[in-house]
């Protein structure tokens, strides 16, 4: 997978929106990409934002 | 941001659907009906989702129908589908019944004497939820949508795609776009370093 497809992937994998298989290759990705690192912390923490609305009730 | 580009003129209002909300407008029963069958399941499930209990959702889904039938004009048919309305109507509401939920719950644990750390758990985590909130009705209609149903409504980024008629590409990058800005926000309140 490509820099430019794994970034691409970053919101859907951090909603946990991919397939398996795209999950597990943006994963790759990130272990060899610093700057994916840091948006799919930013991206992760959004989506865990939007999992503590769901648990708010 | 161009929110209203060539990107929306996919998932904008289709003709059958402007006359569904017009046979509402008049009265018709067999039209409500018609509209619940369609998206009855959507709107629930944005619900349960959102506020984690089904009888809540179902109250939710049921003020969201009430409110098509009593106001059907707050439906513009310029600003999306049908489906974008009825799913963001859905999660509007349910963070309304969320927020009351907690401003019920800091009102108990003030009166209970000590308990600090739960009272400033709540606390913080209420801070996040209210920031997601605002930040979500701020997006775009369209990355609104997408969001929604990627993260309420457990759907892939394909699934999206084909559930709003849009390229998968495009939903890809409506879901990015659509968590960068909810990132945004949270930053800028200083609560992104939470974890």
């Amino acid at each position: 997978m490509t820099h430019e497809e794994a970034a691409g992937l970053l919101g859907a994998w951090a909603l946990d929106a991919c397939e398996d298989a795209e999950a597990a290759s943006v994963e790759r990705h990130l272990a060899s990409c610093a700057d994916c690192r840091v948006e799919a912390a930013s991206l992760t923490r959004a989506a865990a934002g939007l999992g503590e609305l769901a648990a708010g009730a | 941001m161009g929110a209203r580009g060539a990107g929306l003129s996919t998932s904008m209002a289709s003709a059958e659907e402007l006359r569904l909300v017009a046979r509402i407008a008049t009265g018709d029963e067999a039209a409500l009906r018609q509209l619940y069958a369609r998206y009855g399941s959507l709107v629930y499930s944005i619900a349960v989702r959102v506020t984690g209990d089904r009888c809540a959702a179902e109250d939710v889904a049921q003020q969201v129908f009430i409110r098509v039938w009593e106001r059907p004009a707050g439906f513009d048919p310029e600003r999306g589908s049908l489906r974008t309305w009825l799913a963001t109507l859905a999660h509007s509401r349910a963070v309304d019944h969320v927020r009351r939920e907690q401003a019920c719950h800091r009102r108990e644990q003030r009166q209970l004497p000590g308990a600090p750390s739960d009272v400033e758990e709540v606390a913080t985590s209420s801070a996040v939820a209210e920031r997601v909130g605002r930040a979500v009705d701020a997006l775009p209609d369209d990355q609104r949508v997408a969001v929604l149903l990627a993260y309420y409504d457990a759907r892939t980024y394909r699934e999206v795609a084909a559930e709003l008629d849009i390229p998968e590409g495009t939903a890809k990058s409506r879901l990015r776009l659509g968590l960068r800005r909810i990132a945004r926000c949270l930053e800028q309140e200083g609560l992104g370093a939470w974890t």
